[in-house]
């Protein structure tokens, strides 16, 4: 693991907000038959990790694996402690809904529904998160303002259907989504790749603030170099195994 | 009650594509629901062409058969009665009136039917309808005439206009015609649906009139020819009846006279219930309803088909919305009920809107039906058969829609939440 760190890590497995140990996956029946070994990747608790590596370099694929939408073939997924990769597909559903806000690189949004209605949705399928940010229906309203507010979205873009915003504003919206309900593990899929180069830094900035604010874990997965600068710890995924 | 939400605002993003898809459906619905009330409505017309009538007495015949030539004016009657059977039968003390009528002639492809004067006041049809004369009376002179509303429409005829009656039951008179003795119309009918509006109504009298000095449906000859003032001087009294209305004074006599009737020694008779030889009548024109049933049915299953074809359509391009609600913690199952939800929701207004268009349609359009087809369709709240089929309609949406969401559930198990974009 080539760890550029300014925070030593090296805790034990369950204080950890992510653990991987001897993590094998491989896409059987893809004809490029795609693999991915992970010897070992740890993130702690409130610590905002950046893993870089190429195009087409497993960085999906390991999303996939600690979001619980993938599971290894070899090894263990621990996230928050609980070991995902030995749950049953309903369990790691209701754990990804409960423990993880999900940022992609674009189309994060329903275009069909408000951006408002849109912050909203992961209440509706965690109830965690639903209590996190109140105790009824115009608590986790006025919460989900706030967050948006805090992301700088505000207004009369709230009822606005999500369609009609710019890449940049739903990018926000999606960073807000994910912050709603206090989840302990944000993840970013290149959230800033479809952005505009001074909209990039700007937007990492307030997710690496909102992380600290709310200390929650935070993983990013990029391949803008310049941007890592950023975080506690930057995590290059070339010695990791990927075949071919 | 996400899904049902989401499932909603969906729907509204794509509202043309949803919106044709509720119109076909609606459509659909209207046309089965439709069907099965012009049914319902041609059934009741047809059950209520005669009431108030407790027995129909011919000569030895098929129920349905004298059913169909003394009320529908359709084949011909084997044999007459007698008219000494005729007073018999009035006579007998549970006997409360009896109108007899005399078919075998013809006006312009219309039947010609000799009765008496109470024909117009004991004809009950729909329940309790008795008939009415648009224009003019009953017929007092012997050849006076009564025509029916689409006789007098056909022809264009008004009350003192004369016609002229063709021996024999044919469209086409086949020469013999009773031209020396025409008919002056004394009225004309209110229409009524039933076949009344196609008969050419005369005294029994005047059927024997017509009739002097024809031999076997002979025209006469020479000497024996009889002229009109020849004939209003001859004894008319009538010598037989083609069919006999029977009115009792009491329903529970019915049976009795039936038995009566069937069991009479001086010649063979036959007495028919109406209400009973109209559902054998019916029965047999079922594989007409089933078949009309059969054909609007094909269209709801197209409605459908091209529902399910339209959100597969839209499901490669939804992946991606599968994938962000996957991301939120949705299980595949609520992916399917998702799209099941859509179908749901798209054969439910389907539904109400085709089910409230047909009543807004009877509503509507019941009186302008009525004049225009004689087709009486009542208006009532949606009965158990309405309901069920709605249900079935809804249900059978349901399971059509299944096939798009298995689809979307298989798509979003392997696309977890990647895909390509």
């Amino acid at each position: 693991m080539n760890a550029k760190t300014s925070k030593a890590v090296q805790a034990e497995p369950a204080k950890n907000a992510i653990a991987l140990s001897n993590v094998h996956f491989s896409w059987t029946g893809r004809d490029d038959d795609f693999a991915l070994t992970v010897p070992a990747f740890d993130v702690a608790r409130g610590e905002r990790v950046c893993l870089v590596g190429p195009s087409g370099g497993g960085k999906s694929t390991l999303l996939g694996l600690v979001c619980g939408s993938l599971v290894p073939q070899r090894g263990d997924v621990a996230v928050m402690g609980e070991t995902i990769s030995a749950m049953g597909g309903a369990a790691r559903d209701r754990f990804r809904s409960e423990k993880i806000g999900l940022i992609f690189q674009q189309f994060n949004l329903l275009p069909y529904l408000s951006v408002l209605d849109n912050v909203l949705l992961p209440l509706r399928f965690s109830k965690t998160r639903r209590e996190a940010a109140g105790a009824d229906g115009p608590v986790q309203r006025e919460t989900a303002k706030d967050v948006c507010e805090r992301l700088g979205i505000g207004g009369e873009f709230l009822r606005r259907k999500a369609a009609l915003l710019s890449v940049g504003q739903q990018q926000r919206v999606a960073a807000a989504r994910a912050f709603l309900g206090a989840p302990p593990l944000i993840v970013a899929d290149e959230p800033t790749s479809a952005l505009d180069a001074d909209r990039r830094a700007v937007f990492m900035d307030m997710l690496l603030e909102q992380a600290s604010e709310t200390g929650a874990t935070l993983l990013v997965v990029s391949h803008d170099e310049a941007l890592a600068e950023r975080f506690d710890r930057v995590v290059s995924m070339d010695t990791w195994g990927v075949a071919p | 009650m996400i899904v049902l939400k989401l499932a909603w605002e969906s729907l509204k993003n794509r509202w043309l594509t949803a919106g044709l898809t509720v119109l076909a459906i609606a459509i659909s619905v209207f046309l089965v629901l439709g069907v099965e009330k012009v049914r319902e409505g041609v059934r009741a017309g047809f059950i209520n062409t005669i009431s108030g009538t407790d027995l129909i007495v011919g000569a030895r015949t098929g129920d349905v058969q004298l059913l169909l030539y003394s009320v529908f004016r359709m084949g011909d009657a084997t044999a007459n009665i007698t008219w000494e059977t005729v007073e018999d039968i009035s006579a007998h003390r549970a006997v409360a009136w009896t109108v007899p009528i005399a078919l075998g002639d013809s006006h312009r492809g219309f039947r010609v039917m000799g009765t008496s004067a109470e024909y117009f006041t004991r004809y009950r049809y729909r329940r309790d309808v008795p008939l009415s004369f648009a224009t003019g009376q009953a017929f007092e002179d012997l050849f006076d005439t009564v025509v029916g509303s689409e006789v007098a429409a056909r022809f264009n005829y008004k009350v003192g206009d004369k016609i002229i009656v063709a021996h024999g039951a044919g469209r086409v008179a086949l020469g013999a015609l009773h031209d020396d003795k025409p008919f002056t119309i004394s009225g004309v009918l209110a229409p009524t649906g039933t076949p009344v509006d196609r008969t050419v109504h005369v005294s029994m009298e005047a059927i024997e009139a017509i009739h002097l000095g024809w031999d076997q449906g002979r025209a006469p000859r020479g000497d024996d020819v009889v002229s009109e003032e020849e004939a209003r001087a001859a004894d008319l009294s009538p010598k037989s009846a083609t069919a006999l209305m029977v009115g009792l004074r009491t329903p529970m006599a019915t049976f009795a006279l039936q038995r009566f009737v069937n069991t009479y020694r001086a010649e063979p008779l036959t007495a028919i219930i109406p209400g009973v030889a109209f559902g054998r009548l019916w029965s047999l024109l079922s594989n007409v309803e089933k078949a009309l049933f059969g054909i609007s049915a094909m269209v709801v299953v197209t409605a459908f088909l091209g529902m399910v074809i339209s959100i597969l359509g839209s499901l490669n391009e939804r992946r991606r919305e599968m994938a962000i609600l996957r991301s939120l913690g949705a299980r595949p199952w609520q992916v399917l009920a998702l799209f099941v939800m859509e179908a749901a929701l798209l054969a439910v207004v389907g539904a109400l809107i085709g089910a409230a268009s047909v009543y807004a349609a009877l509503f509507l359009f019941r009186d302008v039906i009525e004049t225009a087809t004689g087709l009486y369709m009542t208006l009532t709240w949606p009965d158990a058969g309405d309901l069920t089929l709605l249900i079935a309609i809804v249900a059978g949406g349901i399971v059509a829609g299944l096939v798009p969401a298995i689809r979307a559930y298989t798509l979003s198990l392997s696309d977890g939440l990647l895909v390509r974009s």
